[in-house]
């Protein structure tokens, strides 16, 4: 005995479904539920619950087919000449003659072979038993007994006729059986009511007057009917005024066990295998297939086939599938495969929503309210929030979960009024005013609903005294909204056990998912991933919402984690500004928007600027995110010190040249050279052309154009130091000069937004000028000054030139302007980045005077 | 010929032209390639009435000649520095009491004609 091995099984199913191209749910999809859908129908078919369609199916197949050739006759009449009839009918080659009642003749005497004559005998059942026996008299010796019966309609309709009743001994066999001799496979069997089936009738007198051939009948069964039977039943073949008596009943099951063609259902095991079959191969071809489109072709498609198979299994076994159900199976396999898949869809996608928020929108700090207090902490200040306080209600006792320079104390006794208040934040889009709650408070104070936690979650907070921008005051208001949403989200993603919300379309759920995500920043949609520059994205509080490839790498090379590193500690590993700068910087572009530069630190060698951008969301007026580039500029710096040096050689040597040339030719113009001085200097002239096309033919190839170099940079600064490090540089000169440089610069609360290198220069160089042109023991008058947001530095004194000559100077870099004119117009230039302005003027006597106005934040 | 003029440039085809022309004013011309150059012809005896100085010059260029020249001490000849360079150098240049002129080239003739005039006459 070979016994199996699990193993070698497990492999060849492995083998299948890798074969199939299935796995995980896909198995259980095609696998369980079709089969499922199979048994389920083959119980309901074998309980006869689709017996009705099932006939219909029978008799849609069969009431048209082609009839064949007649096997059995009719004969009318003969009354009282049944013995001469028989004789007369064996006498032509009839098979059998059949009296649908006795004919009261006795074949012995009558010299007629036993067994040639089939009588039919009512039968009664046994009284106690469950056989059957003939009722009444027993027939002369020789005559054949046949019950009779008839099989009980269904739905009034009779196409069924019993083959044989359980008997005392043996089987009791029916008329129809017993004169053909036939033992059908079903019992009852099912009648072919072909309205095309030709069941011809001849008269007695004819057969008697031997008006009939002598083989005509030959190898027929005749079915003598000696009176027109009043007898009628209704079949599936009845027409209009054409009802079928039982005589042409009984002789269409004759003809239908002579032709071999008694019909039966498929057996209760067939039938099943064959709904398993048909339901997995629906569901595998949805599986494989795009099951919305094909579906309406499939259908037809699956209704042919049953509709042929039916028609084949009839013809060629005899045998009626199980219509109804098969073409049940089909629908109903579909329907469950899709409705597995679109749960299994509903499931990945809900995975899906769970993952992009907690690493796409990469909320680490919002991902559950106990580290709320901390995100608050670290973020609500970038907006000017100076006072916060975490509460959360919990049926009607109030908590304090976390409070920044302030109190629950300092909420108004009145619990009807801290009630009211928390009831309008719930219900409210935007924060609400809350100023009622904290009479101690200064300033806007703003309450709004965070969201559910162990109880519902409020945040109570006010801006410090000017600090309350409208953009600040919609950051806050965004920090709220967004906090709510996602604790919404998660909430509804852990409704399991919530019906209302269990049911919602995995489509809403995405949509909401991308809705979140589309309010963190549109730059993760339009794929920042493409990016060659190391990009991230912050929302608009500073935390992580994506980080491309480069800028990951370069997070790993700072030792910081992708994932919880907030845009404080990426500024502060990336450049060497301080935390408190980087949280100015933060603030003013969350307020003002527009972008700012920074020089990072050297990380592997490379250079890089980082380009911090608040990128605005017209719709909200608040920024949408905020962008942190880390652009390479190595290279572009080199190319950049490059082309400035062969630039530089360039315009040296050419001017030599024009100065020779012009020099030679002015030689020339005297009229005082002799011919031989003449050739010399024309020589000379031609030389010096020669050579600067030279150089110019030399130096082209390296003056191709290249990328710009983005070494404008802006952040926040302290404008003094800027100030006295050029005040520094030219104190030598001063100090030669014999000059001071006085004025005022106190310290500056906040912080200015410039270059701290381009202002430096541009400082020294507006210095430098003045000093040059002063008197000696005259003072300089450098003053720096806080504004309302700007911060003023002003230069002042010398002599002065025309301001049209300063102009030319500042304003026309090719024609003459020297050093320190170039070093003032390029930070003339830059300041423009920054939001900054240069303003200059001069008068012969009046002297110089310089003013730079830059942004002050803080 | 009257008023003599140090012209120290590293371009020798320049230096020929220029001496050639200041020569054609009237005025003398001892020329030097370099800076050291111009400090061996003064330490030689040369006595010029001014120095027509280069600033971008190998081995000794402009700003060390001026730094070398103010050492030599009182009486020295005013220098009329004539640079191409961009010219962080120039203003360091006017750092030293003797220079008396920057003039940045490409300077027209008559332009430095008339600086030279007005330091120490015409030719």
């Amino acid at each position: 005995m070979v016994e199996a091995d699990p193993a070698r099984q497990e492999g060849r199913l492995a083998w299948l479904w890798a074969a199939l191209r299935l796995d995980g749910w896909r198995r259980v999809a095609i696998g369980l539920l079709p089969l499922a859908v199979a048994l389920v129908l083959a119980l309901a078919h074998d309980r006869g619950w689709f017996q009705a369609t099932d006939r219909l199916a029978y008799d849609l197949l069969t009431l048209e087919e082609a009839g064949w050739p007649p096997r059995v006759v009719i004969a009318d009449g003969g009354a009282g000449n049944e013995a001469a009839l028989v004789r007369a009918l064996l006498a032509s080659g009839v098979r059998q003659v059949v009296f649908q009642s006795d004919p009261g003749i006795d074949p012995v005497a009558e010299g007629i072979p036993a067994g040639r004559v089939v009588v039919a005998r009512t039968v009664e059942k046994v009284a106690g038993r469950s056989a059957w026996r003939f009722a009444g008299p027993e027939p002369a010796v020789g005559l054949v007994s046949g019950a009779s019966v008839l099989a009980r309609a269904e739905a009034g309709l009779h196409r069924r006729q019993i083959a044989s009743l359980p008997g005392e001994r043996g089987p009791l066999l029916a008329l129809e059986t017993a004169a053909t001799g036939t033992d059908p496979a079903a019992n009852p069997y099912w009648l072919r009511l072909s309205r095309n089936q030709n069941l011809p009738r001849i008269a007695a007198h004819q057969v008697l007057d031997g008006e009939v051939g002598a083989k005509a009948l030959s190898g027929t069964i005749v079915l003598v009917e000696r009176a027109r039977s009043a007898v009628q039943i209704a079949t599936p073949r009845d027409g209009p005024g054409t009802p079928t008596t039982l005589t042409e009943f009984r002789a269409l099951a004759i003809q239908t066990l002579l032709t071999g063609r008694a019909a039966r259902p498929f057996d209760r095991t067939g039938s099943t295998l064959l709904l398993a079959v048909f339901a997995l191969l629906t569901g595998l071809i949805y599986l494989r297939s795009d099951p919305k489109r094909i579906m309406p072709l499939l259908l037809l498609a699956s209704l042919a086939t049953i509709g042929g198979g039916a028609w084949l299994a009839l013809e060629l076994a005899n045998v009626l599938l199980p219509v109804t159900a098969l073409v049940l199976a089909q629908p109903l396999a579909a329907l469950l495969v899709l409705h597995r898949a679109e749960l299994s869809e509903d499931r990945n996608l809900r995975r899906f929503v769970t993952r992009t928020i907690n690493l796409s929108s990469r909320q680490v700090l919002l991902k559950d309210l106990g580290r709320l207090p901390q995100f608050l902490a670290g973020t609500a200040p970038l907006l000017g929030v100076g006072r916060s306080l975490v509460l959360e209600q919990a049926g009607s006792r109030l908590t304090e979960i976390e409070a920044g320079n302030a109190s629950i104390d300092e909420l108004v006794a009145d619990q009807r009024l801290i009630r009211a208040h928390l009831r309008r934040a719930r219900r409210a889009q935007h924060p609400i005013d809350a100023a009622a709650l904290v009479p101690g408070w200064t300033g806007t104070v703003r309450l709004a609903a965070l969201g559910p936690a162990k109880g519902e979650v409020f945040w109570l907070y006010a801006f410090e005294p000017g600090r309350e921008h409208a953009a600040a005051q919609l950051g806050a208001a965004g920090i709220a909204g967004d906090y709510r949403a996602i604790q919404q989200l998660r909430a509804d993603l852990s409704a399991g056990f919530d019906r209302k919300r269990a049911y919602r379309p995995a489509d809403e759920w995405a949509g909401g998912a991308a809705r979140l995500i589309a309010d963190h920043g549109q730059q993760v949609a339009t794929g920042i991933d493409a990016l060659e520059t190391a990009v991230a994205v912050f929302n608009p509080i500073g935390f992580p919402l994506h980080a491309n490839a480069p800028m990951a790498a370069l997070y790993e090379k700072l030792g910081l984690a992708l994932a919880d590193a907030p845009l404080v500690d990426l500024l502060a590993a990336l450049t060497s500004l301080d935390p408190v700068r980087i949280r100015a910087l933060i603030n003013d572009l969350l307020v003002h928007g527009g972008e700012m530069r920074v020089d990072a630190r050297e990380i592997d060698t490379r250079t890089r600027q980082v380009r911090i951008a608040a990128i605005p969301d017209p719709a909200q007026g608040r920024p949408l995110c905020l962008a942190i580039e880390a652009v390479d500029i190595s290279e572009p710096r080199r190319l950049a010190r490059l082309r400035l040096t062969l630039a530089h050689l360039l315009d040296v040597s050419i001017r030599n040249d024009l100065v020779a040339i012009g020099f030679a030719l002015a030689a020339v113009r005297t009229g005082k050279l002799s011919q031989a001085r003449l050739d010399q200097a024309l020589a000379r002239i031609g030389l010096a052309a020669e050579r600067a096309t030279g150089r110019l033919d030399e130096l082209a190839p390296h003056l191709q154009t290249g990328k710009d170099t983005p070494t404008s940079q802006s952040y926040p600064i302290d404008a003094v130091a800027s100030a006295d490090e050029a005040i520094g540089r030219v104190a030598p000169l001063a100090e030669e000069l014999q000059l001071e440089i006085a004025g005022a610069r106190p310290g500056l609360a906040g912080f200015t937004i410039a270059d701290p290198k381009v202002l430096t220069e541009m400082i020294e160089a507006m210095l430098r000028i003045v000093l040059a042109d002063c008197a000696p023991g005259e003072s300089i008058q450098l003053d720096i000054a806080e504004e309302e947001g700007r911060t003023r530095i002003t230069l002042a004194g010398g002599i002065g030139m025309a301001f049209e000559r300063l102009y030319a100077a500042l304003e026309n870099l090719e024609d003459q302007a020297a050093g320190p004119f170039r070093a003032i117009a390029t930070g003339m230039a830059a300041a423009l980045g920054w939001g900054a302005v240069v303003s200059y003027s001069s008068r012969i006597g009046k002297g110089y005077r310089f003013v730079i106005e830059m942004r002050r934040i803080g | 010929m009257g008023k003599q003029i140090l012209l120290i440039d590293d371009d020798a085809l320049l230096c020929e032209v220029l001496a050639e022309f200041l020569e054609l004013s009237g005025y003398a011309v001892i020329q030097a390639a370099n800076g050291r150059a111009g400090l061996e012809r003064l330490a030689s005896g040369a006595a010029p009435d001014l120095i027509l100085l280069d600033l971008l010059m190998p081995e000794m260029d402009g700003i060390r000649f001026l730094g070398e020249l103010g050492k030599l001490g009182q009486g020295l000849p005013p220098v009329l520095v004539l640079s191409a360079s961009a010219t962080a150098s120039i203003v360091d240049a006017l750092q030293f009491s003797c220079v008396a002129g920057v003039i940045r080239k490409p300077v027209q003739p008559p332009v430095l004609i008339e600086r030279i005039a007005a330091l120490i006459g015409p030719g």
